[in-house]
């Protein structure tokens, strides 16, 4: 019996299907791809990035200024009478402290520890986070700014301490801490 | 049964190979597991559990996919795969076995898993199971040597219990082909996103159960080629087709998975890791299917050699990806199987080419030895290797 030889195999065959189903699976890859990106993209809020988060950049130092400078030696507690003491008084507490065995107070720090301990008396209203807003405005929006709290009933600041808060605000902000310091 | 075997220069070939292995392992025993493996913290598993138990295993899955497809899904057209798959099954899990007793060094002790109660363990289940399905198979093939010795009433009670035996083979190897996988799910911090998974189990069984069709499909080739017989290309044929259903599934939950699984951009990443999946996925999977959906192929010896010796491939790359090149390492540790492990593994694989070379001839294995030679092709194998063989063929 003659057997019928088997028809020949086409390499052009082979290439063609073997084209299209890795076309195929690279299709539903960049499909699935795309459905990833695209749900990564629905699942961001709308607003990027909010004032505070801006401001968080930078923060107000007044936090690390006060650990670095007063808590060695103080308590938290101690620093809260400060908060009902005159500009001038505060900073001649500091000068004293200044002389004391120990206390170490850089003479550059003196003005920064003052305007720290000036920005204090804003905490007892206001949480950082709402403080460091602060950063972002000009000289003359913080005055405007600390105006309006002044006039809040029960606001504890005077009218004739705006012009204090507001330089001491704004020393905090032009003086930066190295990264070191932070 | 024929008592009169020469060997041939391919026996012989065979037995070197084996003679090296042996002196390897020898070597291994004396002077411990470092003076011929590479492996190391890194890396320990190595080519001696990717190539030597894990894809062993999975090939040793013939025995369980054929006995499966013809027993009972009954389809008896393939029946005359069934002795040479029960065969290769328990050769290739006895490899693994012995090369799980190199590996572990105590060979002695290898009883205590038994022993050792431990039922959350996967590797318990492992051992187990490996240990009952060698039984098993062990009692499926007893009764080509018993018929051919004339031990009837032990051959009578075999075929009683054969039914039974039959299921818990078959139940025993979906346990743990699965139970492989299930051992390096365990492992989700150190394999690559591309090959580990929770559905690791499953894609170890499936992977067995696709490679069991291949290795049928190649043992008969060659079989017919060596002891000169004609194949049967049509029950051939009809068994690519099914092989093509096996893969395109596999292909299909493989890549589902990872998708599934959001790993498309490992897959599509410019790493070492990618290539290899490719060369898995390219080689091992999408261009057998190409193969094996064409007509053409599935009539013909070396389109269908072609085709299932890439599946057999794409299946031992699965188990080393799982197992070795998968793993995450920091990047100075390294790990190139040495001589020394690949030579083991050779002896031992030579080891059960050779033993079922050699029941082949004496043994009633293959039924188309049985039936009058048709075949206008002269065989491959020198004339001794056949000595024997040629006069059941004709008496």
């Amino acid at each position: 019996m003659i057997t019928e030889p088997p028809p020949p195999i086409s390499g052009y065959r082979i290439a063609v299907l073997l084209v299209v189903l890795v076309n195929l699976i690279l299709t539903i890859a960049l499909i699935t791809q795309l459905r990833e990106v695209q749900q990564r993209l629905a699942s961001v809020p709308a607003d990027l990035a909010s004032k505070r988060d801006v401001a968080a950049l930078r923060p107000l130092p007044v936090r690390q200024i006060l650990l670095k400078n007063c808590v060695e030696c103080h308590s938290t507690r101690r620093l809260g009478p400060t908060v009902s003491m005159e500009p001038a008084e505060i900073q001649r507490t500091i000068e004293r402290m200044q002389s004391h065995p120990g206390a170490n107070i850089p003479e550059g720090e003196v003005q920064r520890i003052g305007a720290s301990l000036l920005v204090l008396r804003c905490a007892r209203c206001h949480g950082e986070e709402t403080l460091n807003l602060m950063v972002l405005k000009t000289e003359p929006e913080r005055i405007a700014t600390i105006r309006r709290m002044v006039a809040l009933p029960g606001s504890g600041v005077r009218s004739d301490q705006v012009a204090s808060i507001a330089q001491a605000f704004d020393m905090l902000v032009r003086h930066w801490p190295a990264p070191g310091e932070r | 049964m024929n008592r009169r075997l020469r060997l041939t220069w391919w026996d012989f070939t065979l037995l070197a190979v084996m003679a090296i292995g042996a002196a390897l392992t020898l070597v291994r025993y004396a002077r411990g597991i470092g003076s011929v493996a590479n492996i190391n913290n890194a890396y320990p598993w190595g080519w001696w559990v990717g190539y030597g138990i894990t894809t062993m295993i999975a090939l040793g899955g013939v025995g369980f996919t054929i006995t499966a497809l013809v027993e009972i899904l009954g389809r008896h057209r393939y029946h005359s795969l069934l002795r040479p798959a029960v065969l290769m099954g328990l050769l290739l899990y006895a490899s693994a076995i012995v090369m799980l007793m190199v590996e572990l060094g105590r060979p002695w002790k290898v009883w205590m898993i038994l022993v050792s109660w431990a039922p959350t363990a996967a590797l318990y289940e492992v051992g187990w199971c490996a240990f009952l399905y060698l039984n098993v198979l062990v009692l499926e093939f007893a009764q080509v040597p018993l018929e051919q010795l004339g031990f009837r009433r032990m051959l009578g009670v075999i075929r009683v219990i054969y039914i039974p035996i039959m299921l818990l083979g078959v139940t025993l190897s979906h346990l743990h082909q699965s139970s492989l996988g299930t051992l390096m799910t365990l492992i989700p911090h150190k394999i690559n996103v591309l090959w580990w998974s929770d559905q690791l189990p499953l894609l170890f069984l499936f992977s067995a159960m696709m490679a069991g069709p291949a290795i049928a499909i190649l043992e008969h080739l060659a079989a017919a080629r060596w002891l000169g017989f004609e194949p049967r290309l049509g029950m051939l044929a009809g068994l690519a087709r099914i092989e093509a259903w096996l893969v395109g599934l596999f292909l299909a939950f493989q890549l589902g998975d990872l998708i599934a699984r959001a790993g498309v951009g490992a897959m599509l990443s410019p790493t070492w890791f990618a290539v290899s999946f490719w060369v898995e996925i390219g080689l091992g999977l999408l261009l057998p299917l190409v193969l094996l959906m064409m007509p053409e192929v599935r009539q013909s010896r070396a389109g269908l050699a072609t085709a299932c010796s890439l599946i057999v491939g794409g299946v031992l790359l699965h188990r080393l990806n799982v197992a070795v090149i998968g793993l995450r390492v920091r990047h100075w540790e390294s790990y190139t199987p040495s001589l020394g492990e690949v030579g083991i593994t050779l002896g031992i694989t030579a080891g059960a080419i050779f033993v079922f070379g050699v029941l082949a001839r004496i043994l009633p294995i293959h039924e188309e030895l049985d039936a009058p030679r048709t075949s206008p092709h002269r065989a491959a194998a020198p004339d001794a290797a056949l000595h024997g063989v040629r006069e059941r063929a004709l008496t």
